[in-house]
């Protein structure tokens, strides 16, 4: 329905807010766009049905965050009511304290935690529901073809793999096997680990005679050196401003400037290493107009959350320690929440039917 | 010089790698244990996640870029291939609790063809499974990253063949434990979203920053993930009692048919 870019960029546009920001106004607005996407586009694809039993799961998680919170955190001004604390210690470590003061400051924290949680399985779940997998993969950069090239032939062989496994399941099956117990599975995985591995040889075989690694190794020698030198030099970079950025959280300004820095160093290594693998594309994606609507929408929004987090992140921060107090509402970034909705409004009227 | 241009500069980012995916996954255990007064340091602990997950994607891509710079034997490339898709074959097979039978897979290749084939299996396995099956999420990274060091770490075993049926046992309570430790890290991608990371010692004891957290996290993992990862950890452990020797034998035997030149 969309070029897979555009999902990329709704993904990151949706993702980015639900896990920096914890005010639940923001969540909320977040929450029921993406529910809306969800409910609209997403309920016609056949994967939803096994995602809705995950976002169950998902609430489930997001009760014991609740829970959790509400019996281990005894901090907070506003007492509502104590419990027996029940204490664990080794020598005299606090392990765990469960129970004592409940404070309604432990249980909002809980809560705004649960609602982060559930957006961002919500968020998955429609990024799953709707996104073409295959195209996704075909996103990885072109340095990586070998790799590329084992996943591509893994999940072409993965079908083949499992009806290899029924045919010896059926083969065994006329020999007088039956599944009893665990120990009944080796007469069918020795089976099937030996004609995957020839099925490897012959392919392997059909490769060499394809010419599979003849004539893409164009870089030379010094150039990979050369990257590979800098992009230790980038790691490293990003390991000093990682532990930087711990030790010292009053000043974070040089640390993160460094990780930038250091990041940046290594994409663009990824980049210039990509350019030099030439690859061609038989088939191009559609990037229709809807796309650039949706793609502005996304980068706006991506634009506006990244701005508020590296130059004011406290109006997004929401911390109800030590007295809980209403959250703010900027609505600059309740507008941004919205353009995870944009693909509904944009989406080709036919599809858009209720069925 | 030459040190630094060969397996020297391959083992050093390897090792940065790995250090920054360790620092991505444990950093709920070592966010400064100051409430500051405000913004600051609450910002920090609030923009954790997203920063170390985009790092553990960085780290990965790094990591499998280190090991492909070589360019792979086609046999190598036809072998991963189709065992990765044996592997997201075999995590269909259903099993109780946290069961999976795609990890011992990685475990015992990583041990019978070494550190960058077991790594390599372990990832891909993840990944391919998930576009398969529909299944990305934010867990994904800390998956692959947990899989593949799996089988990575399964090559720095000692040779144990001289042993002969001892291999075997030492084999599956190796892969026992790796069944709860994948649970063990594999938790900690939503354990920021149970608690307040960063500011644990609410009960006003200065110092006990550090140990409480991993106390909570110990009491946690006790009382909710182990009995789930049980199923996993006794998983591997008779699949790989059971079916590990016909199954090493059977990779070496084909690796003499590959005359494999990965080290």
């Amino acid at each position: 329905m969309y070029h897979t870019l555009t999902w990329m960029l709704w993904l990151g546009a949706a993702l980015l807010p639900a896990m920096i920001t914890r005010n639940p106004l923001y969540l909320t607005i977040l929450l029921l766009a993406v529910a809306v996407a969800y409910k609209t586009l997403g309920r016609l694809s056949p994967m939803a049905a096994s995602w809705s039993i995950f976002l169950k799961a998902g609430l489930l998680l997001a009760a014991v965050s609740v829970l959790f919170n509400t019996l281990t955190v005894n901090y907070g001004d506003t007492v509502l009511f104590t419990l027996p604390l029940l204490s664990l210690r080794i020598g005299r470590v606090p392990l765990l304290e469960l129970g004592g003061e409940i404070t309604l400051e432990a249980i909002v924290f809980g809560l705004t935690s649960a609602l982060s949680l559930v957006a961002i399985l919500l968020i998955f779940a429609t990024f799953n529901v709707l996104v073409d997998h295959h195209r996704v993969l075909r996103l990885t950069p072109a340095f990586l073809y070998q790799t590329g090239m084992i996943a591509s032939i893994a999940i072409a062989f993965v079908p083949q793999m499992v009806a290899a496994l029924q045919d010896i399941r059926e083969a065994q099956a006329i020999r007088g096997h039956r599944f009893r117990g665990i120990r009944d599975l080796l007469p069918l995985f020795v089976p099937l680990l030996t004609t995957g591995l020839e099925r490897a040889i012959q392919l392997a075989e059909s490769m060499e005679a394809r010419g599979f690694g003849s004539g893409t190794g164009d870089q030379t020698g010094r150039h990979r050196t050369l990257h590979r030198m800098l992009i230790a030099a980038a790691l490293f970079g990003l390991l000093v401003a990682a532990f930087s950025f711990g030790y010292y959280a009053d000043s974070r300004w040089p640390s993160a400037v460094l990780g930038v820095a250091s990041i940046g160093l290594l994409l663009g290594n990824v980049f210039v290493m990509s350019r030099r693998v030439k690859r061609s594309r038989y088939r191009r994606e559609l990037w229709r107009r809807r796309d650039t609507l949706v793609s502005a929408a996304c980068v706006a929004s991506l634009f506006v959350v990244g701005g508020f987090w590296l130059l004011n992140m406290e109006a997004l921060v929401f911390y109800p320690y030590p007295k809980v107090s209403p959250p703010e509402f900027n609505p600059l970034i309740g507008l941004a929440m919205l353009a995870v909705v944009t693909p509904v409004l944009t989406a080709p009227q036919k599809r858009r039917s209720p069925t | 010089m030459s040190f630094l241009t060969g397996r020297g500069l391959s083992a050093l980012i390897l090792t940065l790698a790995t250090l920054l995916g360790g620092i991505a996954f444990l950093y709920p255990f070592f966010v400064p244990q100051q409430r500051g007064s405000a913004g600051g340091f609450m910002a920090h602990a609030a923009d954790a996640p997203v920063t170390f997950l985009i790092l553990l994607l960085l780290c990965l891509v790094v990591i499998i870029a280190n090991l492909e710079t070589r360019q792979m034997d086609s046999k190598v490339v036809a072998v991963l291939g189709i065992l990765v898709a044996i592997n997201a074959a075999l995590r269909l097979i259903p099993g109780p609790a946290g069961f999976t039978a795609m990890l011992f897979l990685p475990i015992l290749c990583g041990y019978a063809y070494g550190a960058d084939f077991g790594f390599l299996l372990g990832t891909l396995s993840l990944l391919v499974s998930a576009v398969v099956t529909g299944g990305m999420g934010p867990w994904l990274p800390y998956q692959m990253f947990s899989a593949g060091w799996m089988g990575m770490a399964s090559a720095w075993l000692p040779p144990l063949r001289r042993f002969g049926r001892v291999e075997v046992i030492i084999l599956a309570l190796w892969g026992a434990v790796l069944g709860l430790v994948f649970g063990a890290i594999m938790n900690l991608w939503f354990w920021p979203y149970l608690v307040n990371v960063g500011a644990s010692n609410t009960h006003g004891q200065p110092g006990a920053g550090l140990w409480a957290t991993v106390g909570r996290y110990a009491a946690f993992y006790l009382t909710t993930s182990l009995w789930w990862d049980m199923g996993r950890a006794i998983g591997n452990f008779l699949l790989i009692l059971l079916f590990g020797a016909p199954i090493l034998q059977l990779l070496r035997r084909f690796r003499k048919r590959f005359q494999f030149a990965i080290d």
